[in-house]
């Protein structure tokens, strides 16, 4: 398996062009469901846990509503979403493992988000910082579309990387690091896979 | 045909609204995205929103249509419709979005393009106001720019606004609140 402890990786190329047009139809698609999830639940993080980073951070910090949609739900072994799961996930799944040099990956956790432009926001705002779960993981996004909403990552208090959505490419990264996606602010939406692995 | 406009508030009881609230809000409630919530494949305006058949134009009703059929029974009662089929029906969400051009009215539509009654069922109190023009579909598309309000209804929970179909309407895009409603076409 290659290095991945403090590593970014974004790759532009992992699918092709065929497999993300087609992805991008299906998850905008009238097949595929959302949920809209309670108002306390649909945030990045919503766990007293974070209160020291929203201080850090508050000033950067906006919030808003987002449709999901589970593929794999954590510490469930049925899938929550079994045709998206083979039609989309997994290629997907496939690509990565072959990247990282795995034969085998083990999902924890994969869902759809979907954001529209919300009130308050600018190019230099993002949702909360968070780390998907305190145990080291694996964590990808996959970009369902051409959109803003850059994906921003940090070191402490300080952001080293932001990733622009382009549709088809993938940025696997270390679970550790943390990490905040934002709305769109000059695209009517932004969808992304997120995928997190156990390792 | 009705010509009027019309319109009742609380036309199921209020434990009736939360229930609705509660199920079309819930967690388990499919929404489909639409990326023009007014009109389907509409590049001028990208208005999204998402929507929900209970009951589609084929005949296939969610598993949900029978939550829905009180709003539209008690409806037709109000105002001695007899309907004979439902056209479709359908439930619209959208979430509060900053519009890049600030303007607010989404695109002027027709449902379906035959006799038919709109019933619009507001399931939240919300900003995004249904606005209904004295204009009809003639057989052309007008000149959107020239059609004439005539009334503006403000979404409340628990209020129906029903009017002939073929009049041109449209919605506003909410800022403040979740928009919710249940809109039927009947004839």
């Amino acid at each position: 398996m290659i290095d991945i402890k403090n590593k970014i990786y974004i790759n532009d190329s992992l699918v092709n062009s065929e497999f993300s047009k087609k992805t991008e139809d299906f998850l905008l698609g009238w097949k595929m469901p959302y949920y809209l999830p309670k108002e306390n639940e649909e945030y990045s993080v919503s766990n007293k846990a974070y209160e020291e980073v929203i201080k850090k951070f508050k000033n950067n910090i906006v919030e808003g509503r987002q449709y999901c949609h589970h593929i794999v739900r954590k510490n469930e072994s049925e899938l929550a979403s079994p045709l998206i799961y083979d039609e989309i996930a997994t290629p997907i799944i496939k690509e990565i493992a072959s990247f990282i040099k795995v034969d085998k990956i083990d999902v924890d956790r994969i869902k759809v988000n979907l954001q529209n432009p919300i009130f308050n926001s600018n190019k230099d705002k993002h949702n909360t910082p968070h780390i998907d779960d305190r145990k080291n993981h694996l964590a990808a996004i996959y970009y369902g579309n051409n959109s803003d909403g850059d994906t921003f990552f940090f070191e402490n208090d300080k952001m080293i990387k932001r990733v622009n959505p382009v549709n088809g490419r993938l940025v696997i990264f270390d679970g550790n690091i943390m990490h905040a996606g934002r709305h769109p602010i000059n695209n009517p939406y932004r969808v992304v896979i997120n995928f997190n692995f156990n390792l | 045909m009705i010509d009027d406009i019309l319109i009742f508030d609380d036309i199921v009881d209020k434990k009736y609204q939360l229930e609705i609230i509660d199920k079309v809000l819930g967690k388990d409630f499919d929404w489909y995205f639409e990326k023009d919530i007014s009109v389907a494949d509409n590049n001028n305006q990208q208005r999204p929103g998402f929507s929900h058949y209970f009951h589609k134009k084929n005949g296939d009703i969610s598993k949900y249509g029978n939550l829905s059929l009180p709003i539209l029974n008690e409806a037709c009662d109000k105002i001695n419709f007899k309907r004979k089929n439902i056209i479709q029906g359908r439930s619209f969400l959208q979430l509060p979005m900053n519009v890049k051009d600030n303007h607010l009215v989404d695109s002027p539509h027709i449902d379906v393009y035959e006799k038919h009654l709109v019933i619009l069922y507001y399931v939240l109190d919300s900003d995004g106001d249904t606005i209904i023009y004295s204009d009809k579909y003639e057989s052309e598309i007008p000149n959107f720019k020239e059609l004439k309000e005539v009334k503006r209804i403000k979404p409340k929970q628990g209020r129906v606004v029903m009017f002939n179909g073929l009049h041109w309407h449209t919605a506003c895009q909410p800022e403040k609140n979740v928009r919710c409603v249940i809109n039927y076409d009947v004839d």
